[in-house]
């Protein structure tokens, strides 16, 4: 991401409109495709996702790699390069500071200069490579506010020390550079860094995954304290669930490019829909209680260059049929659940879900 | 003090006090593994569980034969090892192997797989021809199931996946038909769904060619899974160790108790990480300062960290002694730390039994 020096051209924001309480999701994602043009075709890296992220939740976004999340985060910003290429899709976002909804495909680069940090901010993958080795933690901090805010100097100096404040970084720190921290204080001072102009959305892509675990649960709880002060809205991306289980109110299990089941971590956890899910929760060592039996997932992900029609997961699907082949992959109802939001891609899972497709009136009684 | 892997063979590899100082500069040293002693079975899987720093891949490379040890010793099969000249060096990869963690950097990308598992047979296997090395090597790579053997020993590394890389570089590590591997991180750059597929691969290996097996890692829950016994590290020094399962069910030390209660938790759903509850000590006192506290260099190396600590543990540094019949931890301060393990040594008894 490149930062303009110049004072960023604000996005419509009358006086006094901040703090209007703005009903619905903070951002919504809609049917959102993204394809990587390449010589031999398009690589559908994200294939009709939908994703609402609402204020002040955790929504977790797991997946293997190459399944197409960090695509989708980074294409709802706006921020992938050629050769990847939205579309299809819309993304809209409702800030508090903003006085109707933006509508993030039609904004024109100062526009998006002006979203992007200022009301989404990204916490970038592997904090040991995102920071300028040349500069020294202040000025970077300083960087960011004095592009985004209209701040002077010392403003801004302030505010950098008050940032190392809130991610529990001692201020001496200020005039130490990237080399002289250790991976934690790097991870911090990013978050830092993205919470330096008060985002409505902070996306987190792998922010732990190079940590150990004893410095990834400070981290982790210390962005839940922050989320809780500041009041912003997660996106987390990882591939490891059973961080997610315990960090997300919501999450969404991504596969292929598609969204497998979203549902609320207890949902996931205890009435997983998917056999993809299914197969997620026994794949990790569990640390407590009875040694439970493990299962990895045979097999590798499709290649999305030639995605063949019907389920993606159908090759490693141990409870695929013949039928998996003419499904189309949407999200709909688990039919077992009282959470009508619980949804999952899978409409085999349940004999009765599958009965389902012959009896249209049965299907409609389940309709909230 | 009997180890669970005593049970399963004789000890194959054994580490006496080993010691490795750096020099870093300015005439100071970097203590970066402290009278460290570990025996490896045949058949059986110890790990070596520590955070970055600890000093985990100095032992794994100490015991490689890639570095020499400031002090200690260390044997195979009951002979003492001098890996002195070049041809010393190359019998004692013939029989220790390493896997490294990163199988996108370990693997040469301007070579195919099929190199990369026929060099190290040429090496240390003179006496096979070019077919009986061409046989091997697809015998390799049906082992690490890697099949059909010629599709995949004709590619480069770009064209495979990282978990069909890592089963390359299993298949290079077993060319040598060593006895003692030692797999450094083995599965932690891939994904957690192929995590445990690669780990019931080594297990299968470790079982098939009778393997005395290191296991080094981050992750306590996937040693509880697949090692006999855990080392737990910290510092350059190993602060408790046993059998694997009573290690995560019962830690005795601080540092393993804090590792215990770091991982993540699914049953626990927004449980201690929102509530800020994470039981008595630990992850709470650290996140105000410094996230890495360097350890002391006197006393106990956990102290500065450690939510019992002591004036004792600031002076002196305890040494690894007995808990149980099988397992031991270093900490002055046991009784408080672990009291129901504590009040077992004195009874005499083992709680764990």
């Amino acid at each position: 991401m490149t930062i303009k020096r110049d004072d960023p051209v604000p996005l419509q924001r009358p006086d006094g409109a901040d703090g209007i309480a703005v009903g619905g999701p903070v951002l919504s994602i809609h049917d959102l495709s993204i394809a990587y043009r390449t010589p031999a075709g398009d690589v559908r890296a994200v294939n009709q996702v939908s994703l609402d992220l609402h204020a002040g939740e955790v929504v977790g976004l797991v997946g293997e790699s190459g399944s197409g999340k960090s695509t989708l985060a980074y294409g709802a910003c706006r921020l992938l390069r050629a050769p990847a290429v939205i579309t299809g899709g819309s993304v809209t976002y409702r800030g508090r500071r903003m006085p109707r909804p933006v509508d993030v495909m039609q904004l024109t680069p100062e526009q998006l200069t002006s979203l992007r940090w200022r009301e989404i901010a990204i916490v970038f993958q592997s904090a040991m490579n995102a920071l300028n080795p040349v500069l020294n933690v202040a000025d970077q901090l300083e960087d960011v506010i004095r592009a985004h805010l209209r701040l002077t100097r010392q403003q801004a100096a302030d505010k950098a020390a008050g940032l190392l404040d809130l991610v529990g970084i001692s201020r001496a720190r200020l005039r130490s550079y990237p080399h002289e921290l250790s991976g934690g204080m790097r991870q911090r001072v990013m978050i830092a860094m993205a919470l330096a102009t008060d985002p409505e959305i902070v996306i987190m892509d792998e922010p732990t995954t190079a940590l150990d675990v004893v410095i990834q649960r400070e981290i982790l709880k210390q962005i839940l304290e922050l989320k809780n002060e500041l009041g912003f809205a997660i996106l987390f991306i990882t591939h490891d669930l059973s961080l997610l289980l315990e960090l997300a109110d919501r999450i969404a299990v991504m596969y292929a490019g598609q969204l497998m089941e979203v549902g609320t971590a207890a949902e996931i956890h205890h009435e997983p829909s998917h056999p993809y899910t299914k197969r997620l929760l026994r794949s990790f060592p569990s640390l407590r209680g009875p040694r439970k039996e493990l299962a990895g997932i045979p097999g590798t992900p499709p290649n999305l260059l030639s995605l063949p029609p019907g389920c993606p997961f159908l090759p490693r699907c141990t409870e695929g049929t013949d039928a998996c082949r003419e499904i189309d992959v949407t999200l709909a109802r688990v039919r077992t659940s009282a959470d009508p939001s619980h949804v999952t891609a899978c409409p085999f899972v349940l004999p009765d879900a599958a009965a389902e497709v012959d009896s249209p009136q049965e299907a409609s009684e389940v309709t909230p | 003090m009997t180890t669970v892997s005593a049970v399963t063979g004789t000890p194959l590899l054994v580490a006496s006090n080993l010691t490795k100082d750096f020099r870093i500069g300015g005439g100071s040293h970097l203590h970066a593994v402290r009278d460290v002693s570990l025996a490896l079975y045949q058949g059986a899987v110890v790990a070596l569980v520590g955070e970055s720093g600890s000093g985990k891949s100095t032992v794994a490379k100490l015991l490689a034969g890639q570095e020499q040890p400031t002090a200690g010793t260390i044997s195979l099969a009951e002979k003492p090892v001098r890996v002195r000249s070049r041809r010393a060096f190359r019998q004692y990869k013939s029989e220790v192997q390493l896997v490294f963690q990163d199988p996108f950097a370990s693997l040469n990308p301007v070579h195919t797989v099929r190199y990369h598992v026929e060099r190290p047979l040429r090496l240390h296997h003179r006496e096979l021809s070019s077919e009986q090395v061409s046989e091997r090597a697809s015998a390799l790579m049906e082992q690490v199931r890697l099949t059909p053997a010629d599709t995949f020993l004709a590619k480069y590394p770009h064209e495979l996946s990282g978990g069909q890389r890592q089963r390359v570089s299993f298949a290079r590590a077993l060319a040598a038909n060593p006895r003692v591997l030692l797999a450094d991180e083995p599965v932690s750059m891939l994904d957690v769904s192929i995590r445990l597929e690669m780990l019931s691969l080594l297990d299968d290996l470790r079982k098939r060619f009778q393997l005395a097996l290191l296991y080094i890692t981050h992750d306590i829950a996937s040693a509880r899974y697949f090692a006999d016994e855990i080392l737990v590290m910290y510092a350059g020094q190993i602060v408790e160790r046993g059998p694997a399962e009573d290690i995560t069910q019962q830690p005795a030390h601080p540092y393993t108790q804090l590792l215990v209660r770091s991982a993540p938790d699914p049953d626990n759903l927004g449980g201690a990480l929102r509530d800020g509850g994470n039981g008595a000590v630990g992850v709470s006192q650290l996140a105000s300062g410094a996230a890495v506290v360097d350890a002391a260099e006197t006393g106990c190396p956990f102290s500065p960290r450690c939510p019992f600590v002591a004036d004792r543990c600031r002076a002196e540094a305890p040494p690894l002694l007995p808990v149980t019949a099988t397992r031991a931890a270093a900490c002055w301060r046991l009784d408080v730390a672990a009291p129901s393990l504590a009040a077992a040594r004195e009874g005499g008894e083992d709680p764990t039994s």
